[in-house]
């Protein structure tokens, strides 16, 4: 490793270590969003947009999971109902239903920081598959 | 594991990140100062994927403070890779973290020369223009000396936010100064 001069080294360091402060957890967060709004940036939207992407990255790591634990179950889950048939408002008191059971664990996740109407049919049908895969699993004690 | 974090505002954690990463790449010139915001917000998304992607790193990640470490880190490394492929350095690649990312200096001779005068000159005239500042010149000094933010609010008697704020003044103040001593130096060239 090459030797730097002391102050070659410190230069960079000192700003670098400034740079560094916005991640101290002490650091306070209004002047994150001070920053932020003086270089033109709506903090809210972004905050917005990394719940987003924390909520489909928890869920997509989720699924994985869930995916791999069917692979090792074989065949079991292959024949999950679609739910294709119920309308949102019973896909909804589905959910309700199930949601302080022992599988329920995916429906609080889903809804802790999202409203209901929020969700689209698609994602409340796929939430069902996935209550569905976890009571075979549950069912099976895989 | 990531999934205790899954109580977490990841809201919050995109939007400091967001800052930081903007900082790292306006401050080796990967941006200019209107992108600043929506390149650090790409680059950060960018970091969380990635975390997300590798599994090994996951089981590490348990508490906020190393959930952040992480992150930092992982943009480090992308604003690293940046770097390689541009041609224009306002900030000199120096400091272990660098020397991990990068083995050899890559720079050439002439470019270390530069940047070594470069660096020396910034660092005079930041000196010159914080003179009289007695918080910002503690700041300074005590920052070489590696003393951390809530050290120096101790030492100094005075509330870490002050502190921060102070840093803030003084970031300003090198960011000033490289952009003026850049310009200054790229004329010369000329």
């Amino acid at each position: 490793m090459k030797k730097k001069s002391n102050e070659e080294e410190n230069g960079t360091n000192v700003e670098e270590l400034l740079d560094r402060d916005v991640l101290a957890e002490d650091y306070p967060h209004e002047m994150i969003e001070d920053e932020l709004r003086g270089l033109g940036a709506k903090p809210e939207e972004i905050r917005e947009r990394g719940r987003f992407l924390a909520r489909s990255l928890f869920r997509k790591q989720w699924k994985a999971r869930a995916q791999i634990r069917m692979e090792q179950m074989g065949d079991l889950g292959k024949n999950s109902p679609e739910f294709s048939e119920l309308s949102r408002e019973q896909l909804l008191f589905r959910l309700d239903e199930v949601k302080n059971s022992s599988v329920g664990q995916p429906v609080t996740t889903f809804f802790r920081k999202r409203k209901k109407e929020e969700a689209s049919e698609e994602e409340l049908r796929e939430l069902l598959r996935e209550i569905h895969l976890l009571r075979e699993m549950e069912n099976n004690k895989v | 594991m990531l999934r205790d974090l899954e109580d977490l505002d990841w809201g919050k954690v995109l939007e400091k990140l967001s800052t930081y990463a903007g900082r790292r790449l306006y401050g080796f010139g990967l941006c200019d100062s209107g992108s600043q915001v929506t390149k650090g917000e790409e680059l950060a998304a960018e970091a969380i994927k990635h975390l997300f992607d590798t599994e090994t790193k996951e089981r590490e990640v348990s508490t906020e403070g190393e959930l952040t470490e992480a992150l930092g880190s992982i943009v480090n490394g992308l604003v690293s890779n940046l770097t390689r492929k541009s041609s224009t350095r306002r900030e000199i690649l120096c400091g272990d973290f660098y020397e991990d990312q990068l083995g050899d200096d890559e720079r050439s001779p002439e470019q270390r020369i530069i940047d070594h005068n470069l660096s020396e000159k910034v660092m005079d005239v930041v000196l010159s223009r914080i003179e009289g500042d007695e918080l910002l010149e503690n700041i300074f000094f005590s920052t070489i000396d590696g003393e951390k933010p809530r050290e120096q609010a101790e030492k100094l008697g005075i509330d870490v936010q002050d502190i921060y704020n102070a840093r803030r003044r003084l970031k300003d103040h090198f960011r000033a100064v490289r952009k003026l001593v850049q310009s200054e130096m790229e004329e010369h060239t000329k």
